[in-house]
């Protein structure tokens, strides 16, 4: 054989040594390789000191810390359930394409004053939470959390366990609420009077709301509870001034923000808006 | 789909945070631990961990079941990961949050075998500077390596999570495994006190180095 070439078989073969290693050429690979190694020193001498190298790797252990400070759910479960509590209408925002705004504006009252309407083609995320409304009150939907105290919770209950509490317990009210909200960040057409009719629906529940956040002891719900409050309120006050409708708008977007993701990691922040 | 797998993914589209748990629970180790190889860094696997979970609940209605749903979680930590590091290379030295020394004894103590407390620094150094090499390879060869050398996975495997031909995994693999062996050789020329192979014999199970 040429030096030449040898030369050129060894770059043809040269990913086949790593494979090799790895055991993953098929045997007609393994079989040509072979017959190289024989008459060759340089690809031996190579096949070796890669061999000597992921031995040495091998040798670190390096799969021993691999699971180093492993994150258990009670560890995520503050960011992970949080951003979780409004999933079933995060996941898809513009749910009502395909309804008249009619449609839109009468389903959007219902679910703010916690009733049911049927025969609209929900999903079924949607459907789990209409159907949440749906156990308040049928007829009379004014105050579903009126006499109902707060369910005990367990002395040291997670923030998944609270949330849970409080959305049962508010018959989804924040999910919603987010419903209102959404409708208003993302749509024009909606006439003003039925989104601050279905805020004052809303309102109605607020009390409640707080009184559930306060036997929850949970700073955060009850931030939510009082943030939210306050948007509700002034997106029923239906106020026509330009500035305050931006400023609201805005403000309305923050807090679907927080209602769908809290305080996500910031270095993500950028990545995330490329997607 | 295993029928039990789309039960739970059901749920978790309905908003059932047990669910999530449960999804949580089954898959976080093996994302994390590939995080953790990717990064060498516990507060950015941690950060890709919580992520990669966020996003996969909050687009767990858009999978399809095209794939396993592993294979999809894995696939969104890797896209984390690859990003991750183009974000970050401007930003910081990639040397920058490493494995806490400390940290690293208090936890690798009880579980080494070494009674002897220098060859077990001398274990930790190495293991060092084999995180440093393999933290200076380009990102998607990086991860190749980790998936092939650590998780032990075949090339057809990495050349689904990663979406290019097995031709390109062979490559990066290549191309990885030349750099740490060159980068390696060259560090135990210019210190004699390395640990060589013979002193440190790895775990290898059947056929992984033939």
């Amino acid at each position: 054989m040429s030096e030449e070439t040898r030369n050129t078989r060894c770059q043809e073969l040269g990913e086949d040594l790593v494979l090799h290693l790895y055991d993953e050429l098929s045997e007609a690979e393994r079989t040509a390789l072979d017959s190289h190694l024989a008459v060759c020193n340089d690809c031996r001498e190579e096949l070796r000191s890669s061999r000597d190298a992921l031995q040495t790797i091998d040798g670190a252990r390096i799969n021993q810390m691999a699971t180093f400070r492993l994150p258990s759910w009670d560890d995520l479960e503050d960011e992970l359930a949080y951003s979780l509590a409004p999933l079933p209408l995060a996941a898809t925002p513009r749910r009502f394409g395909g309804m008249s705004t009619m449609a839109k504006a009468a389903s959007i009252l219902l679910l703010a004053g916690g009733a049911f309407i049927a025969g609209l083609q929900w999903n079924s995320i949607a459907a789990a939470i209409v159907q949440t409304a749906s156990t308040s009150r049928m007829a009379q939907p004014p105050h579903p959390l009126d006499g109902t105290g707060a369910a005990p919770l367990p002395a040291v209950a997670s923030a998944g366990d609270r949330m849970r509490a409080f959305a049962e317990q508010t018959h989804g009210y924040f999910q919603r609420s987010r419903l209102v909200l959404l409708e208003f960040a993302n749509s024009d057409q909606i006439s003003d009077g039925t989104m601050s009719a279905a805020s004052r629906n809303l309102l109605r529940e607020t009390a409640s709301a707080r009184r559930v956040a306060g036997q929850i002891h949970d700073e955060r719900i009850q931030d939510l509870v009082v943030t939210l409050e306050e948007i509700l309120t002034r997106i029923a006050s239906n106020d026509t001034d330009a500035a305050e409708r931006a400023r609201l708008r805005s403000d309305v977007e923050d807090l679907l923000g927080r209602l769908e993701l809290t305080a996500p990691p910031e270095r993500f922040a950028q990545e995330r808006s490329r997607t | 789909m295993p029928a039990d797998e789309r039960d739970v993914l059901e749920r978790v589209r309905a908003g059932d945070i047990d669910a999530v748990q449960a999804l949580f629970e089954e898959h976080r180790t093996r994302i994390y631990r590939v995080c953790l190889l990717y990064t060498d860094s516990p507060d950015d696997a941690k950060d890709v961990l919580q992520e990669t979970f966020m996003r996969a609940f909050r687009s767990v209605g858009r999978f399809r079941g095209e794939s396993s749903f592993t294979t999809w979680l894995t696939r969104i930590a890797i896209n984390i990961c690859l990003n991750l590091r183009r974000d970050r290379r401007n930003l910081e030295p990639l040397d920058a949050e490493r494995v806490d020394d400390q940290d690293m004894i208090d936890h690798e103590m009880p579980h080494t075998p070494l009674g002897n407390p220098e060859q077990a620094l001398r274990m930790r150094e190495l293991r060092e500077r084999i995180m440093a090499l393999v933290g200076r390879l380009p990102p998607r060869e990086r991860m190749a390596f980790v998936l092939k050398h650590f998780e032990e996975l075949k090339i057809r495997e990495i050349s689904v999570l990663m979406k290019i031909s097995e031709g390109t995994v062979k490559s990066f693999l290549h191309r990885a495994v030349v750099t740490l062996r060159e980068g390696l050789a060259g560090e135990r020329e210019t210190n004699d006190s390395a640990p060589s192979v013979a002193r440190f014999p790895g775990r290898r199970g059947p056929g992984r180095i033939s």
